[in-house]
């Protein structure tokens, strides 16, 4: 299941940039290499060195619509779009001059911009050509602005994003674990050495037997499956997991197929995904800092939601386990 | 802004739960006569190789989220159920954040945060967003970090199951919040 669920989310991102990349080159969405006309009124840029201006120019609604089409236009609030301007200029002669232009974008410039920008290694501004009679920078006119092309955009995005910081994340993400998952690996020892965790289990024996019919009631497993829920009830999510995985290792070793989810492991997940809680205390305290007069009154519908949930997820986990068959592993190992 | 006692309460008992939990532990071993730092020292040997031993499976998980989110997919999933979802009274506004629940615990926050800030905490779209939130749990990441602690990799109904399990949840949280709150 989640081979083909995997696989499903990566071919689905592959064919959506790809078909998203087509669509953008074949309809020339960037108006690669053609020169987008800039407005500068006079005296709006004014010398900041040697050859370097700083200022405003601007584009019209009307402009970006003739230029990029109607739309590019929908983020475009006001009728002009405003941009601060710098300008290096590197060639003037009697004909023209041209030069490096940056533009910083405003929060209402055309998306088509903004997206050609986070193409490039700032997302907020744009650097590219310009080419203008010398006297426009003096007197307003007209700057020809050559943006550096954008060719697919979108898998490139899913190169870097998707794939490369991802990645990244996530061993951040498990390295980070160590502190917590020592530390409650630590608490659960002492629980279990002051025999507290088989007090626990004791307690709720009733409902494991029934829940978990393949794990002996005294067996370790069902001590740190307790221990996992209480956690979890309580909102503390960060000894959850680690008493979790706790759990998980003590059903691994009653699983005689290693590889293979069992019965109990799956019945274990299904319960924790459907994170019973007692206070949402994250969803509470975001609340309060947005204003809101009750913000505890979410508890009510969160606890009886989860509730629901619990209770057909573990009927339906029930009743669906025959439909996935262990397959039994050949004696050599595959190489899977 | 006014603290209800009930708000008060709550939060103090998130915050002092997790010391008060360690204190009585250890209090009640010491008790007991555990050793109860050579205890822990053995038993918080084990959190540096579980967590190592989940770095693969974590890493082909959430790769394979960050694609389908990068190249516009998710967006394009969402908008497309929208008008379905419309029509059995689910705010399709309410859509990424329904989907983005399964895959993602920090861009879900983000995404529930923002619908509160737009509609406001108390209407009903922001109160079905906290339900929606307090009521699943990051299934995909769950499936993904606990199977791969014992290396399990074929997870037969698992995730089927914690699908049907969110979409209960969901299902759950609309009805129940158009009735608590009408």
């Amino acid at each position: 299941m989640l081979n083909y669920i995997w696989l499903g989310l990566i071919a689905i991102a592959i064919f959506v940039a790809v078909g998203r990349d087509i669509s953008e080159e074949s309809s020339d969405r960037f108006r690669n290499n053609e020169a987008v006309p800039l407005q500068v009124l006079p005296g709006s840029m004014k010398v900041a060195g040697p050859n370097h201006y700083t200022g405003t120019a601007y584009l019209t609604k009307t402009k970006i619509s003739q230029f990029y089409g109607v739309s590019e236009t929908k983020n475009v609030t006001g009728d002009t779009v405003l941009f601060a301007a710098d300008l290096v200029q590197a060639n003037a002669g009697t004909t023209g001059a041209s030069g490096t232009l940056t533009l910083t974008l405003p929060s209402n410039a055309p998306s088509v911009m903004t997206d050609a920008a986070s193409n490039g290694s700032d997302a907020t501004k744009l650097i590219g050509q310009a080419a203008y009679d010398t006297t426009v920078l003096s007197r307003g006119g007209t700057i020809g602005f050559v943006p550096p092309s954008v060719h697919f955009r979108i898998l490139t995005k899913v190169a870097t994003d998707g794939i490369l910081k991802t990645a990244d994340v996530a061993v951040t993400l498990a390295l980070g674990l160590i502190g917590v998952m020592a530390l409650w690996l630590g608490i659960m020892k002492i629980a279990e050495a002051a025999g507290l965790v088989a007090l626990l289990a004791k307690l709720v024996k009733p409902i494991m037997i029934r829940l978990f019919p393949e794990v002996p009631p005294d067996h370790p497993a069902i001590g740190a499956m307790v221990m996992n829920m209480t956690a979890n009830f309580l909102g503390l999510s960060n000894a959850a997991t680690p008493l979790g995985l706790k759990a998980m290792e003590e059903l691994n070793k009653l699983n005689p197929n290693a590889g293979t989810a069992t019965n109990a492991m799956c019945m274990f997940l299904t319960i924790n995904t459907t994170a019973l809680t007692l206070v949402p205390a994250t969803v509470i305290a975001i609340r309060l800092t947005l204003g809101s007069a009750s913000p505890a009154d979410i508890i009510m519908p969160t606890f009886l939601a989860t509730l629901v949930s619990l209770i057909l997820g573990v009927m339906f986990t029930r009743f669906i386990e025959r439909f996935f068959p262990i397959e039994k592993e050949p004696p050599i190992a595959t190489n899977e | 802004m006014m603290e209800s006692t009930f708000v008060v309460i709550t939060k103090i008992l998130s915050n002092a739960a997790i010391p008060l939990l360690i204190f009585g532990i250890i209090g009640i071993a010491a008790i007991r006569k555990v050793k109860v730092y050579e205890e822990f020292v053995v038993g918080a040997k084990d959190g540096f190789t579980t967590a190592v031993r989940i770095i693969p499976y974590l890493v082909a998980m959430l790769v394979a989220i960050g694609m389908f989110r990068a190249s516009g997919a998710m967006d394009i999933l969402t908008t497309a159920i929208g008008p379905v979802t419309n029509a059995i009274g689910f705010p399709s506004e309410l859509m990424p954040l329904a989907i983005v629940r399964n895959l993602s615990g920090s861009g879900s926050l983000g995404l529930m945060t923002d619908i509160m800030r737009t509609h406001g905490p108390d209407s009903f779209m922001g109160r079905l967003a906290g339900a929606m939130m307090g009521s699943h749990e990051t299934t995909f990441y769950v499936l993904a970090v606990y199977f791969g602690s014992v290396n399990v990799r074929k997870t037969r109904h698992a995730a089927l199951a914690g699908i049907f399990s969110d979409l209960v949840a969901l299902i759950m949280s609309v009805i129940l919040v158009r009735w608590l709150f009408p």
